[in-house]
């Protein structure tokens, strides 16, 4: 009994030890599985799950920097920033594909841009169905965590698709500019593009010019939020702050760039010419007040233009100016003393005979001993080459250097071009002969209406400026009006001035002049070289000038290209610069004179 | 007895120290819990006034296009033309040197 007694003591002991040995077992795997579990996670997976857990409770967001307004005269937006949406889906979340696609191309299908010719554009079931296909494709990447359906969306169409209560989709906010007062001025102001980087960058006119400045600085906030995504006040938080671009305040006035451009147009339809401008600026600091030409393109939607048109031809196209440049080529014999205003012609009387060419007036008919001013007025080719001949080559081109041809003018646009003169060495009499009346030197038009500018500002040569200043946040920084040396006497640009005036008065265009006014203005009528000869189809008719006279307060050039009415700058330019002006003067502040 | 008396006053003051400690350690987590939830109600309200802010700040971008849409010289001139207002033919000029208008002659 005792025996038995001891052994189911020894069994318990063995069943007791069993147990204990068990549990041993199962608490050191237990350990050895915990110490292998840990070691995965904070040795082998630490990285990866250190980013789960900060992405778990950190947030961040882009704080988008808006691009700089430009603004005219008077402070209103020719081109500011507007806010549009980029629609996102992460397709993972999205079921029902085919309807989502469906409903949401039925939205989009309506952003679409169609062509403006009827006989390309598609009918809605076809843009429908097309768009349908390519929101479903992205629909169906199932892989893809997040894959954008389509940018530049409107506030509006944001909202129709917001009603669709569509879940698996997104809108993130995008910056792009916004134009209020259309796009005719579009390659005044140029457009917003891509750079190689997917950024935005400004080409062409001033956003190309001013890019830098206009651009803003994109930023970033970083904070750390709770189980429910608010904020944790006393986590973690970062803000690197966005900033905006600066603005450009321009001199254009806005109802002067208006007026040029409502004209501008009609003068095309008019007089059929395939290209027109209009350039206004104050003479007495270079200022431009209005600059428009057409063809043009819509800078929003840049992409469906021809990219020539992006070239803005007032400042990178070159020609030859014609009968306009006579006005520079006079001023430059008085100035020199060569000519006197009461001196007269006495080679006037038939055509000038030089080398192989023969060279006569434009309407073949002569004046013989005809005053500088005469010849001004009858816009007379023999009478020029006179003026030239006594100015010499030698102080001809010095005088054309001053007037700033032969170098670009320094307006702050892109693509300034910069027609070079020919070697000195290189003229020969005949170019003396054929430049006196312009033609044979290529120059850019905004050369041109600076040069004018030096006969209305007393004979001071200003640079061309379209920003007056430019805006920051807290700063403002003036662009001053630059200035080169005086290039004619106060004296002779009173007497070309004369001229320019009896020109308008006594000239072939005198019946468009407003009653009132006193206009200094010059007719010009130049042939297209093409391939090495004047073609006599084809023709610039230009006119340029300046009012009031005796104070002027503006310089316009108004030019034509292949004017199909009349090929005379006399018959179509300057019946254009009168109905430009005669608008444009209340807006500046002129009054009629009654001696005019 | 004596003995044994002496021994049990320490027990009693170790008593009291761990209840004084617990208690200490209550109304810390306590505290902590309230700030917490206040903190957490006032981040839900600073969430919430970025929002307003956001917002705010769009409606007002928004009114800026709405109201340069509006005043831009292309919409006036097509609203004037709608109107069927017409172009003056006569310009009157005021001078300042002058008591009254006058029109040009």
């Amino acid at each position: 009994m005792r025996l038995q007694g001891k052994r189911n003591i020894e069994q318990t002991k063995d069943t007791v030890l069993t147990r204990i040995l068990f549990l041993l077992f199962g608490f050191s795997l237990f350990v050895i599985l915990l110490i292998g579990r840990l070691f995965q996670w904070q040795i082998i997976n630490a990285d990866e799950l250190a980013t789960v857990a900060k992405n778990q409770r950190s947030a961040s967001k882009t704080l988008l920097a808006e691009r700089g307004s430009i603004l005219t005269s008077d402070g209103f937006p020719l081109v500011s920033s507007k806010e549009n949406w980029l629609l996102w889906a992460s397709p993972k979340r999205i079921e029902n594909t085919t309807q989502i696609a469906s409903d949401l191309a039925n939205v989009l299908v309506d952003e679409i841009e169609q062509p403006e010719s009827t006989e390309s554009a598609k009918p809605r079931e076809e843009l429908f169905k097309e768009e349908k296909e390519r929101v479903l494709g992205i629909l169906n990447k199932k892989d893809a965590v997040w894959v954008p359906i389509k940018r530049k969306l409107s506030r509006d169409t944001k909202q129709r698709i917001e009603a669709l209560g569509v879940k698996g989709i997104g809108f993130d906010p995008q910056e792009d500019r916004s134009y209020p007062e259309g796009s005719m001025s579009g390659q005044l102001i140029g457009f917003v593009g891509k750079d190689e980087a997917g950024q935005n960058k400004g080409y062409f006119g001033l956003e190309g010019y001013y890019d830098l400045s206009l651009s803003g600085i994109e930023g970033k906030k970083a904070w750390e939020k709770d189980a429910t995504g608010r904020p944790i006040l006393l986590g973690n938080a970062r803000e690197v702050g966005a900033l905006d671009g600066a603005s450009l305040q321009t001199h254009i006035n806005r109802s002067v760039q208006f007026i040029a451009e409502k004209h501008l147009e009609e003068g095309l339809k008019r007089y059929g010419a395939s290209q027109g401008m209009v350039v206004v600026m104050r003479p007495q600091d270079g200022a431009i007040l209005a600059l428009a030409s057409l063809p043009s393109y819509e800078p929003l939607k840049f992409n469906s233009y021809d990219p020539s048109l992006y070239i803005n031809p007032v400042v990178s196209g070159s020609y030859e100016p014609g009968s306009i440049f006579k006005i520079v080529v006079m001023a430059s014999a008085l100035d020199a003393g060569v000519v006197t205003p009461e001196m007269r012609c006495d080679s006037c009387s038939g055509p000038r005979k030089i080398a192989e060419y023969t060279i006569g007036t434009w309407n073949d008919q002569y004046y013989p001993d005809s005053t500088p001013g005469e010849i001004i007025q009858h816009s007379d080719n023999t009478g020029m080459i006179w003026a030239a001949e006594k100015l010499g080559i030698d102080k001809f081109y010095s005088y054309i250097q001053k007037f700033g041809f032969g170098e670009p003018t320094g307006i702050d646009l892109q693509g300034e071009a910069d027609p070079k003169l020919r070697d000195k060495r290189d003229w020969r009499f005949i170019d003396l002969a054929t430049t006196s009346f312009g033609q044979g030197v290529a120059i850019t038009p905004i050369q041109m209406v600076r040069a004018t500018s030096v006969i209305a500002n007393g004979g001071k040569l200003p640079a061309p400026q379209v920003v007056d200043k430019i805006i920051g946040p807290d700063w403002e920084k003036d662009i001053s009006p630059r200035f080169k040396e005086n290039v004619i006497s106060e004296k002779t640009a009173k007497e070309i001035t004369e001229m320019m005036v009896q020109a308008v008065e006594q000239g072939e265009a005198k019946w468009a002049k407003p009653k009132g006014f006193k206009v200094a203005g010059k007719t010009g009528t130049a042939q297209i070289p093409i391939a090495g000869h004047y073609d006599p189809e084809k023709t610039i008719a230009s006119f340029i000038g300046f009012a009031p006279a005796d104070n002027p307060q503006f310089v316009m050039l108004v030019s034509l290209r292949e004017p199909q009415s009349s090929p005379w700058g006399s018959e179509t330019a300057a019946p254009l610069w009168f109905a430009i002006s005669k608008d444009i003067f209340p807006y500046l502040g002129i009054k009629p004179d009654t001696g005019y | 007895m004596r003995n044994k008396s002496k021994i049990q006053e320490p027990k009693i003051k170790i008593g009291k120290v761990w209840t004084g400690l617990l208690g200490l350690l209550a109304v810390v987590i306590g505290t902590q819990l309230i700030v917490s939830s206040i903190l957490t109600g006032t981040g839900e309200e600073l969430a919430q006034l970025e929002g307003h802010i956001s917002r705010l700040s769009r409606e007002n971008r928004i009114l800026k296009e709405e109201l340069t849409g509006h005043s831009s010289l292309s919409k006036i001139a097509s609203e004037s033309t709608r109107l069927e207002l017409a172009k003056p033919d006569q310009i009157m000029y005021l001078d300042l040197s002058q008591p009254v208008a006058a029109l040009p002659q």
